[in-house]
């Protein structure tokens, strides 16, 4: 028993200059993990049960981590594939909308009410809504040809102030001096360089 | 936190202007809804899909004898008009009727008939 532990002494001091090998450091785990560990190494039990779990979760956490890779560029492919397939729908979706297919009535969602009460059946409102559709579409042509002639107006305003620049410059030319010619027409705020 | 608030204002600036445009026609578009519900008023609504994706939307509305209806609708424009991008107004009977609104994305074109106390409203909207 007595070489037993000085045996363990001995691993113990190796142990702890860093010259122990991985079987001997076995040794000393499972020496202080026994319940009969002599009082004067019982000191030493909590440092050899933490260097055994604490080496344990290291090794697990390094074993865990070097899996964690495959897994990892797996769900990231499978993600992007599902976002590819998303966006893929929504296209289609989003296309299916704005081009109806042609068998699709132009006049789907239109609807008559009378007194309170709605039509919907197409087949029986379609002449009413045709004949209303080119009433409407009259009307904005109209509308459009109005905005067109209104744009198209000069304004009267303007035109008239030309006018009355126009005559003042002829005034203003018919005097000699240069200076008074400028001083006329800052009195009565024209340019007549803008009017040669 | 500068870009989360530039953000934040943009996304503001957004909102108000969404708000603005849902406000614009307020009065009148709820006045042509609540003309479904009514006796002797005829509502007919046109889907158009001929131009492809959402299409044109008519809404056309006739009455007769409601003069309060009538009145209802003048008021309804009125209050409106503020947000109007071009108007039209006739004199009839000494009145200033309107005729036509349009606004940013809807045409309104209105044919009262005093005499029968009655009108015909039409709504283009893009």
């Amino acid at each position: 028993m007595k070489e037993e532990f000085t045996d363990i002494e001995g691993l113990l001091e190796r142990f702890f200059e860093g010259k122990t090998s991985n079987a001997e450091e076995k040794e000393l785990y499972v020496f202080f993990n026994r319940k009969d560990v002599p009082e004067h190494l019982s000191s030493y039990k909590p440092l050899f049960g933490y260097f055994e779990s604490g080496l344990a979760e290291e090794v697990h956490r390094s074993e865990t981590g070097s899996s964690k890779k495959p897994v990892t560029v797996r769900r990231r492919l499978l993600s992007m594939a599902i976002s590819a397939a998303a966006a893929v729908l929504l296209l289609l979706f989003i296309y299916s909308l704005i081009n109806r297919s042609a068998d699709s009535d132009p006049f789907e969602g239109s609807y008559i009410v009378r007194n309170g009460v709605r039509i919907d059946n197409l087949d029986e409102i379609r002449p009413e809504l045709e004949l209303t559709l080119q009433k409407a579409l009259l009307q904005q042509e109209y509308a459009n040809r109005l905005f067109e002639m209104a744009a198209s107006v000069e304004d009267p305003f303007a035109k008239i102030q030309q006018e009355i620049a126009a005559h003042y410059c002829e005034l203003i030319h018919q005097f000699e001096d240069e200076n008074v010619r400028k001083e006329v027409q800052n009195m009565l705020q024209v340019d007549c360089k803008e009017q040669l | 936190m500068k870009t989360r608030h530039l953000f934040l204002a943009i996304l503001l600036l957004f909102a108000g202007s969404m708000f603005t445009e849902m406000q614009a026609q307020s009065n009148i578009k709820a006045l042509m809804k609540k003309c479904e519900t009514m006796d002797n008023v005829d509502v007919t609504r046109i889907q158009n899909r001929t131009t492809g994706g959402k299409g044109t939307i008519i809404t056309n509305i006739k009455f007769t004898n409601n003069r309060e209806l009538l009145n209802e609708f003048i008021e309804a424009l009125k209050k409106d008009d503020t947000e109007a991008t071009y108007i039209t107004e006739s004199k009839v009977n000494g009145k200033m009727i309107p005729t036509f609104y349009r606004f940013k994305n809807a045409t309104y074109f209105i044919k009262i008939d005093e005499s029968e106390n009655g009108a015909s409203i039409s709504l283009n909207e893009n």
